[in-house]
């Protein structure tokens, strides 16, 4: 009866253990099929990395090489100009100006301390072939500023910023080249754009080559505040590294600080500046022997300040102040061959070396909803009043005036990146020669001046686009 | 006329050199290079508590946020930089 249990025992045992062992194997079967699943997952995951890698090779590579990144810009503008003389006649035709301005920006991260801005513009009238000498495009500060018969492209800036102390609490840079000089501070209100220049469009706004030291003491002070010296020799004339002449030498200092206050961004600009050896530059040379008419005729100090304040519950606004003070050297520029029976100096007619002083103001605000902005504008200039703003972006260098201007306009975003804009300039001179350093400024009033232009008007329609 | 101009413009620069804070002080603070991402990544940052900790502005007020995102987007790789010398 024992051996029957135990041998009954020792079958079920038996039969049980196969059965376990069968289980066993299925198990592990299953095991090792999803193990190999597992490494055939793993190998095209390993693979689709390794796909990615080159991929991302090629990305990285293409990044690497890519060493100048481009943008454009581009201006499309109508100018429907009117100008009444001083006599009171106006000009028997004044058809609209087209324009089309064009800028190919330019910038690349070359290492942590060093970085390279650059600019190259064409601004051509459209149609325009023929050579217009008095638009002196061929002046160094005009270059891609100012329109002309050629679709040539300037370099209008190209500017290195070096990093000196990378890293410190008290960053240093220099930049050096064709400075960021035209289309600064308010000017970029009006264009919705960002600030596009270091200096104060009142007083300057062209192309400049030159070095700026600039010391961003942000650490000491709350916001960001930064303090430049420049110098530059931005060649007035119409010779440069003359044998008989200087050239023109112009070095400054510019206080800046940016912030936020309240959520609104506010910008203050303090600056003096000297211009040494301004040349005359009369327009032609003279017509007999051909000889150039050119002299050093004196200095020019520049003083100013400015205030901007953005986006206040959608407004913005802005006021600017600057004084000139021409000091004549007594040089004169005979231009009696010329057939204008006069000499002139640095705002004088006379081989005075008296100071002539003058001062000017530039206020206006814009209020933005939505995709629409309205804005006005109002500037004014005394008798003496001179800067430089050769190659502002409307047509009648409305902040060089000596009388007042005043300009409204409407503007609709397009999309982000462009925009249109309608505008209407009216400028009333009271002195004659706004924007020249050349000659005495007369009074519009007067009988010799009854050929000059009393008020210029000018509605304008533009369309922007930078991306 | 000319002295209380200058006084002003002294007193407006004091002010605002008291109370004064943007988003670029903030950035040189926290070594953030605006021209790393495009304005729209740094959109997503400031979306994303994890990636603000990885930047260390997490613990900012809401107020700094806004001022150092307004600044990075303004700043972006992709934005409308805006241009002056050593800026």
């Amino acid at each position: 009866m024992n051996k029957k249990i135990i041998l009954s025992t020792a079958l079920v045992s038996t039969l049980f253990a196969i059965n376990l062992s069968a289980v066993s194997t299925e198990d592990r079967i299953t095991a090792l099929e999803n193990e190999i699943k597992a490494l055939k997952t793993g190998k095209a995951n390993s693979k689709m990395v390794n796909e990615m890698d080159e991929r991302l090779e090629t990305v990285e590579t293409r990044t690497i090489v890519d060493r100048i990144s481009l943008g454009l810009g581009m201006r499309v503008e109508m100018n429907n100009m009117s100008t009444t003389y001083a006599n009171g006649t106006s000009p028997a035709n004044e058809d609209p100006i087209f324009r089309t301005k064009l800028n190919l920006n330019m910038k690349s991260d070359i290492a942590d301390n060093l970085k390279f801005t650059g600019r190259l513009s064409s601004y051509k009238n459209w149609g325009d072939s023929n050579y217009d000498q008095m638009t002196m495009a061929n002046m160094d500060a005009k270059q891609g500023r100012t329109p002309d018969n050629s679709s040539a492209l300037y370099v209008e800036r190209a500017y290195l910023d070096w990093a000196l102390n990378n890293g410190s609490d008290y960053p240093m840079f220099l930049t050096i080249g064709r400075q960021p000089s035209s289309d600064g501070p308010s000017y970029q209100i009006k264009e919705g754009t960002t600030r596009k220049g270091t200096y104060d469009a009142l007083a300057f706004d062209g192309a400049a080559d030159g070095i700026v030291f600039t010391a961003n003491l942000d650490k000491a002070l709350p916001g960001t505040t930064s303090l430049r010296f420049a110098y530059g020799t931005p060649n007035n004339g119409s010779t440069y590294n003359s044998t008989t002449m200087k050239d023109t030498k112009v070095s400054g200092i510019f206080l800046d600080k940016t912030c936020s206050l309240l959520n609104a961004d506010h910008l203050i600009q303090i600056y003096a500046v000297n211009a040494k050896d301004l040349m005359a530059n009369p327009s032609l040379a003279n017509p007999t022997t051909g000889a150039s008419l050119d002299k050093n005729i004196g200095d020019l100090g520049l003083y100013g300040a400015m205030f901007e304040v953005q986006n206040v519950a959608g407004f913005d606004f802005f006021a600017h102040y600057a004084h000139s003070t021409a000091k004549p050297n007594g040089n004169t520029v005979d231009l009696s061959a010329m057939g204008y029976g006069t000499t002139e100096g640095l705002l004088s007619s006379s081989s005075t070396t008296s100071e002539a002083t003058g001062h000017a103001i530039w206020v206006g605000t814009q209020y933005s909803m939505a995709d629409w902005s309205v804005g006005a504008e109002y500037n004014q200039g005394s008798q003496n009043w001179f800067s430089f703003t050769f190659s502002p972006n409307d047509p009648i260098n409305k902040l060089a005036a000596r009388g007042d201007a005043k300009e409204v306009y409407v503007a609709k975003k397009i999309n982000k990146y462009a925009n249109i804009r309608l505008g209407y300039v009216d400028i009333n001179y009271d002195y004659t020669g706004s924007g020249s350093w050349l000659g005495a400024p007369m009074d519009i009033t007067n009988p010799f001046a009854a050929t000059q232009v009393k008020e210029s008007k000018n509605t304008y329609l533009t369309f922007n686009v930078l991306f | 006329m000319k002295k209380i101009y200058v006084g002003l413009l002294v007193l407006c620069f004091g002010v605002i050199s008291l109370f004064g804070a943007d988003g670029k002080a903030l950035a040189n603070k926290y070594k953030i290079s605006a021209s790393e991402k495009a304005g729209s990544q740094w959109n997503r940052v400031f979306d994303n508590e994890s990636k603000m900790a990885k930047l260390g502005i997490d613990k900012l007020s809401a107020d700094e946020k806004k001022a150092l995102e307004a600044y990075l987007v303004a700043h972006a790789a992709d934005s409308d930089a805006p241009a002056a010398a050593g800026m």
